[in-house]
């Protein structure tokens, strides 16, 4: 994490982005399985602020991450930081080299059914993903 | 022309049908490779088929090795998927089929979906214990089970309330 740049606090009407880099957990009718949202083993799940990001800039990120993971990017889910928040979850600021506006959804209950129950209720809260465009390839 | 009774391999109908020297011979061998269709169609339909063990064991070799997500994730090991293969095994005959995957820490999923909020989602975890999730409308159920070689009856019930139209 970058101790250099300071953010602003993620408020609850803020959108958020969850880059998605396997296609098994996208389903036929383009929303994601619950997999997706399950934190370990991080005590956060990374997700991207759309603060000030044009989509540009949002699959420039993507392709980044894409590039450290040895994945390719796929797609994205965008939900609200208010999604986590329901669950007693907090969304806090947590930049790292190359991307300000990452962040980190903590405050994950320990139990793993718990943890998937949210995961699911996310998943639906997320409709369907953003595929990547060709031009962004 | 024999037709033993007891040939009932895929190359058998080969053979049959080389052999095949009469109409009633050649209408026989269409019949058996017809009924051999339907068979391996059943198989594929059926969550203990061919597809649902072909998908489950493509999901282990792709996340065998730890840091199969490029962030960390641990190893989906051959325990979680002996667990995994075994709790396929012990759904009913006829049960839907579920999707596959793995979670970040190595569990093995199974996913039944009837929309986004009619979804049940099974974790398989190498020591035998199985955690469940599941969105039905406006209520949810969730928790964990041993799996001692039957489904437990929870997951039945969450089975059939999720893919029942």
């Amino acid at each position: 994490m970058s101790e250099s740049v300071s953010m602003p606090p993620v408020a609850s009407g803020e959108w958020l982005a969850r880059f998605v880099f396997f296609r098994n957990r996208i389903r036929h009718d383009g929303t994601l399985k619950a997999d997706e949202f399950v934190p370990f083993p991080h005590t956060g799940l990374s997700v991207t602020r759309h603060l000030r990001l044009t989509e540009a800039d949002l699959w420039n990120i993507g392709q980044d991450i894409a590039r450290q993971r040895g994945k390719p990017v796929l797609a994205r889910a965008d939900l609200q930081a208010s999604s986590f928040e329901r669950h007693r979850l907090r969304v806090i600021p947590a930049p790292v080299d190359r991307n300000a506006n990452h962040a980190e959804v903590v405050g994950w209950p320990p139990e793993k059914s718990s943890q998937k129950i949210i995961a699911i209720e996310i998943a639906a809260d997320a409709g369907r993903v953003r595929m990547m465009p060709m031009e962004s390839q | 022309m024999i037709v033993g009774a007891s040939e009932s391999s895929p190359s058998s109908h080969r053979a049959v049908h080389s052999r095949a020297m009469s109409d009633v011979a050649i209408l026989v061998g269409k019949e058996m490779r017809l009924g051999w269709s339907h068979l391996l169609e059943s198989l594929a339909l059926d969550s203990r088929g061919a597809m649902g063990f072909h998908e489950l064991f493509r999901v282990y070799e792709e996340c065998q090795n730890a840091g199969w997500d490029g962030h960390g994730a641990a190893p989906v090991s051959e325990a979680t998927y002996e667990q995994a293969r075994e709790f396929l095994e012990a759904l009913p005959l006829g049960a839907p089929g579920p999707s596959f995957g793995a979670e970040a820490d190595g569990h093995i999923t199974m996913e039944w979906y009837g929309g986004p909020r009619r979804t049940l989602s099974v974790s398989i975890t190498p020591d035998g214990e199985i955690h469940y999730a599941a969105l039905l409308g406006a209520s949810k159920s969730f928790g964990s089970e041993p799996f001692l070689g039957e489904s437990p009856a929870i997951v039945l019930d969450l089975i059939r309330r999720v893919t029942t139209k």
